[in-house]
């Protein structure tokens, strides 16, 4: 049981740090972006190609996936989000053109990948011995995954915290119109939090790749994921989607251990029911 | 060295100003009055870029039109606003807020010096400056709000209301900074409904009604005049 | 008489229209019956989704769901009971699970709703396939009824037309009313007696159920279905594109979207296969940049132009006599309601009673009659209570322990400072806020509790601060919402005229046909209290009315004020134009920082020093 919570806390990590981009983009840009798992995908594929064509390390991949993803964001806030901004009547219509605005990108970057990568499913084989950790036996490449995922989760909060672009981006999170009348530019600054999350999501993409298959039509279940651990984490709460994430990640493996592996994304989902119905803001919200 | 000339403001078909035209000299506190509704928070708003004027007003500080321009722009050229219910960032520390004051790359260089004078000038926030803006009372969350205004070395300060929800004792002490920050040379514009206070301070007043310039003058010809009671009290 | 010979003229031509497409199979191929079965499911389906999600804008991508639990009904229930039963219990089961779904999460904003709905079918599929799994051991599910593919091609016409029909004829009674309402602002809806809760619940539920009836009958084409073929994605967002290339506006725009769609993608499929996706995408995004109300209502405008043809959106705009028919989806009424006419001090309590029993009474809203039709006496007992009533929101008291009366009859003024509590006083009384602490009678009643629309049918009703005109419908239709949904609710027909009435006694029966956002500011603050007045109150409340008015408004609006009260109506008026209160008011009541700090006359309040002292700053503060 030991052994099936620390998986639980080693993916649930992972979660974290898929969640931690579309935190970025959705709780400072305010932009829920449906996309989101394509560029996940673009992040595996990438690792996946650098392993079997290039035999290189999977790391390398992202020195392709990480700034085109940065870029692709950045230009999709620019020239497609932002004019959506200034034709909404209201912060319903907004958010719903978002919402169908992304989801056509999803198509489009999911058509694209099955036209170029086929729908296959990819998977390569990285430091995938076992390893004894605090008593229990855990594959290499996840905790190496997992660590990463806190090194990076650890940086961009520190980040977030202690530089005063991240200062100002926590400033944005919390209210956009205090932030213009302090001289952030806040449509520049959000951009660029758009951008930095699908590049952070490239990355996990990267890491998970490693141990778990992707597909090209798997990106919407990490975007879903993601979404879910945002909202129970509290959207903008980078601390509260790790935690949330680790919370899924264990929920997951020990209603699968108990139950049956096949319903992880009931056990997902429930959770998500519960929370939007109970603590709608979030469980580690501002309240 | 700040002037509005024939600003026009709509809300949809609301018109909330219409052809104002309002000057602020240098070194001088200007108060704009006026009952609920008259339009003086749009006003300020106009100035700090929130809401855009319709074609035709233009607003210029120090030769540059200004009108239109974005918030960030507006504070980056030396105009900072005290909003209309503070806004500010709940969830982070005294010091955090007042830093990020600082934001603007000409107010970066004697940031620090800045600070210090900030929390000489409210001691009560040196006392709390690491607690979170938003577990503090209303008299002290207003002291930071112009407190973080002022980290923006502006050379204008505009407050929308500074008063709002304040008992009187605080109001006096709010009032006794302001007369601190005038003397010492910083330009502000206020907007109050509180008229005492504001005539006190004022150097120089503006009456708004229904959107229009009602008056304009010294706080003594306002005095005399019985027209801020009658738009207060309908006498 | 004319709009019932419009329902006849629609019925007609769309029984024509019927017959004629019923009888193709006879000319047609094995391809083409198949082909029409696609075009009938997707129309009935676009345009069921539409029939929710069109008004409320609340994107659901719950479509797969409902029809995979159509399918899937219809599986287990092939060998138990006939066809049509069958189907019917796909429709029950459908609705059924759409309305408790739609009970716990139609609450949700928008973006969290259509994430949910999308999560949703995601763990359908999910529990079915582990269902089948561990259950039978096998993933398919085999379909044992044959039907022939014409039978199948007419059944879906069947479904098509009564969606398409029924749509329309929805969009014109007073639940589609509500729904636009609700789409526009919904908390219009709630102050204007709609239980907009019940209406989303009840609408997601009836698509839902053709959804399910679509999916029933769809399964027989197949010899066997799967988790993946019924809860496929592919229905919720093809349906979506459908009905929002159609235009969800107009009850046959998704109708059109649909065979676009199904055009388009036969054409794309058979010749670009691997593109789909891609093309599917691109549709998206183009939708919503260069047609984002749909191609309805473009091909409106292209026939306007061609032959001057009338569009109407909304019911027809002259109507000479009332309808006897009853509306379709009435119940009979509850019991709690059978003595009907209950007036004065007992309706609150009458109004209690019948939330015990919600689905026994009229779910929509008519709600309990209240008061006796037409009923415009004063109000008998007490008229508004306050009772040391607190509320703080977080760290701020915004409202301190304060207490006061309104006399029933009067106008009372509650003035203050800006931040001083009056408009949380409001919200409070209206229900939009619960109270930490204290007491609100009305009429000797608690009303405490009440939800915003239940305020509103016991017989109070308010304007906003920031006028709340609905932007996309007209001044007429505005107004007849108070009528329609109010404390006496009327049917449209009756609504309409009277809602002509109280156009005319506030000036405003020459721009009754403007759309709300054409209307100047004056016009539209005439239209919020017309609207008010609609909902036959007993108490108005005023929030800051006369802001902004000139001279002249001014005086208009302080004599429409004036009217009303002589009428027989309470009113609290909250309100900084002082010489309007001085003008009005009988009873003034001074707040500053959430308490009362004076009460009396209007020359008493204005010259009670304390009450200088809050607005003008202090005579002789300390230097």
């Amino acid at each position: 049981m030991f052994e099936v919570v620390l998986n639980g806390l080693v993916l649930g990590g992972m979660y974290g740090l898929i969640a931690l981009g579309l935190n970025l983009q959705y709780g400072i840009a305010r932009m829920l972006n449906l996309s989101y798992g394509e560029f996940f995908t673009a992040g595996a594929f990438s690792s996946f190609f650098a392993v079997t064509l290039y035999h290189l390390n999977p790391m390398f991949g992202l020195l392709v996936s990480v700034p085109a993803s940065f870029a692709l964001n950045w230009l999709i806030y620019r020239f497609l989000l932002l004019p959506l901004i200034r034709r909404a009547p209201n912060q319903d219509a907004l958010d719903g053109d978002v919402v169908l605005l992304t989801f056509g990108l999803l198509f489009v970057f999911q058509g694209l990948e099955q036209v170029y990568w086929g729908g296959n499913v990819r998977a390569y084989y990285y430091l995938s011995f076992s390893v004894d950790f605090l008593g229990a036996r855990l594959p290499a490449n996840r905790l190496v995954a997992f660590f990463a995922a806190l090194v990076l989760g650890g940086l961009l909060i520190l980040a977030l915290h202690k530089t005063r672009i991240g200062t100002a981006l926590r400033a944005i999170a919390i209210d956009p119109i205090a932030a213009g009348l302090t001289g952030i530019n806040v449509l520049n600054l959000s951009a660029l939090a758009y951008a930095l999350g699908g590049a952070m999501v490239a990355i996990s993409g990267a890491l998970v790749s490693m141990f778990l298959a992707s597909s090209a039509s798997a990106g919407i279940v990490y975007t879903l994921k993601a979404l879910i651990v945002i909202i129970v984490g509290g959207p903008g709460r980078m601390g509260g989607a790790l935690a949330a994430g680790m919370l899924l990640g264990v929920a997951e493996q020990v209603g699968g251990y108990l139950v049956d592996p096949g319903l992880t994304l009931a056990i997902n989902y429930s959770i998500l029911i519960l929370v939007l119905l109970i603590r709608p803001t979030g469980l580690f919200a501002r309240g | 060295m700040l002037r509005l000339e024939h600003i026009s403001v709509a809300y949809g078909k609301h018109e909330a100003l219409h052809d104002v035209t309002v000057d602020v000299a240098v070194g001088r506190a200007t108060a704009i009055l006026g009952a609920n509704g008259a339009g003086k928070t749009t006003l300020l708003k106009t100035i700090a870029g929130l809401v855009r004027p319709q074609p035709g007003g233009k607003i210029l500080f120090e030769d540059r039109q200004i009108e239109g321009e974005a918030p960030h722009r507006i504070v980056a050229a030396g105009i900072a606003l005290v909003p209309e219910g503070r806004r500010l960032f709940g969830e982070m520390s005294v010091i955090d807020n007042l830093r990020l004051g600082a934001y603007p790359v000409r107010a970066r260089p004697g940031e620090s010096e800045r600070l210090e004078q900030q929390l000489t000038l409210f001691p009560r926030l040196a006392e709390r400056r690491h607690q979170l803006a938003k577990t503090m009372s209303g008299g002290e969350q207003q002291m930071l709000a112009i407190a973080r205004a002022l980290m923006s070395e502006p050379k204008i300060l505009l407050l929308d209301e500074p008063s709002l929800g304040l008992s009187p004792r605080l109001v006096s002490d709010l009032f006794a900074v302001l007369r601190r920050l005038t003397e010492g040379g910083q330009s502000i514009v206020l907007v109050e409904q509180n008229a005492y206070q504001s005539l006190r301070l004022a150097d120089h007043v503006y009456v708004l009604e229904n959107g229009r310039i009602a008056n304009a003058g010294t706080p003594a010809e306002m005095r005399q005049d019985k027209m801020i009671q009658k738009a207060y009290l309908g006498l | 008489m004319a709009e019932t010979s419009l329902t006849w003229r629609v019925l007609l031509v769309a029984s024509l229209v019927t017959a004629v497409l019923a009888a193709l199979p006879l000319w047609f191929s094995g391809y083409g019956v198949s082909s029409g079965i696609v075009y009938f499911a997707n129309i009935a389906l676009a345009t069921a989704w539409a029939l929710f999600s069109g008004p409320t804008r609340y994107i659901s991508l719950a479509t797969a769901s409902f029809v995979g639990i159509g399918m899937y009904t219809l599986a287990f229930t092939q060998e138990s009971v006939v066809l049509p039963v069958s189907l019917a219990l796909a429709g029950i089961v459908g609705f059924v699970f759409a309305f408790i779904v739609g009970l716990s999460t139609l609450r949700l904003r928008g973006v969290y709703f259509v994430i949910f709905t999308f999560g949703l079918t995601e763990l359908m599929r999910q529990l079915t396939s582990w269902y089948e799994i561990n259950i039978t051991n096998k993933l398919n599910r085999f379909i044992t009824i044959s039907v022939d593919a014409i039978a199948i091609y007419e059944m879906l016409l069947v479904l098509a037309v009564v969606s398409v029909v029924g749509s329309w004829y929805v969009s014109r009674t007073r639940l589609g009313y509500a729904l636009r309402v609700i789409g526009e602002d919904e908390t219009v809806a709630r102050h204007t007696g709609i239980n907009t809760t019940m209406v989303k619940v009840l609408v997601f539920a009836m698509a839902a159920a053709m959804m399910a009836l679509v999916g029933g009958v769809y399964a027989l084409r197949y010899p066997s279905i799967d988790p993946t073929v019924g809860f496929g994605n592919a229905w919720s967002f093809q349906v979506l594109i459908a009905a929002l290339l159609g235009g969800p506006g107009r009850p046959w725009g998704p109708a059109i979207g649909a065979v676009l769609l199904v055009f388009v993608s036969d054409f794309i499929v058979g010749n670009f296969s691997q593109y789909f996706t891609i093309a599917l995408g691109i549709c998206f995004v183009v939708i919503v940049y260069f047609i984002p109300g749909g191609v309805a209502p473009r091909l409106e405008q292209v026939y306007r132009w061609i032959g001057d043809f009338p569009v109407r959106a909304g019911p027809p705009k002259t109507v000479t006599s009332p309808t006897s028919r009853p509306l379709p989806e009435a119940t009979p009424a509850s019991p709690a309601t059978t003595n009907g006419s209950v007036s004065g001090p007992g309706a609150t309590a009458a109004l209690r009673r019948s939330r015990l029993h919600p689905f026994m009474r009229r779910i929509t809203m008519s709600g309990p009659r209240l008061v006796e039709r037409g009923d415009a006496s004063p109000a008998a007992g007490a008229g508004l209570s306050v009772h040391s009533l607190r509320k703080a929101f977080g760290g701020l008291i915004a409202v301190r322990d304060i207490s006061f009366d309104v006399p029933a009859g009067g106008i009372t003024g509650l003035i203050g400072p800006n931040g001083s509590g009056k408009t949380t006083v409001l919200n409070l009384i209206t229900g939009e806020l619960p109270p930490d602490a204290g007491s609100i009678h009305f009429q000797g009643e608690e009303i405490i509790g009440l939800r915003s629309f239940e305020v509103c049918r016991a017989r109070i009703a308010r304007t906003f601060q920031l006028v709340r005109v609905l932007p996309g419908m007209t001044t007429r239709e505005n107004v007849m919402l108070g009528r329609m949904f109010g404390s006496d609710p009327k049917k449209p027909a009756i609504a309409i005229r009277e809602a002509d009435a109280l156009l005319e006694r506030v000036g405003l029966s020459n721009r009754a046909h403007l759309v709300g956002s054409q209307l100047t500011y004056i016009d539209q603050k005439r239209v919020e209290f017309a609207r008010a007045l609609a909902t036959r109150p007993q108490l108005l409340l005023l929030d800051e009315w006369l802001a902004g008015l000139n001279p002249t408004e001014l005086q208009i609006g302080i004599e429409l004020i004036r009217k009303t009260q002589r009428e027989g109506i309470t009113i609290v008026m909250v309100e900084h134009v002082m010489e309007a209160i001085r003008a009005l008011c009988g009873h003034v009541i001074v707040m500053n920082a959430g308490m009362k700090i004076a009460e009396g006359t209007a020359a008493e309040v204005l010259s009670d020093p304390k009450v200088t002292q809050v607005y003008l700053g202090e005579e002789d503060a300390a230097a």
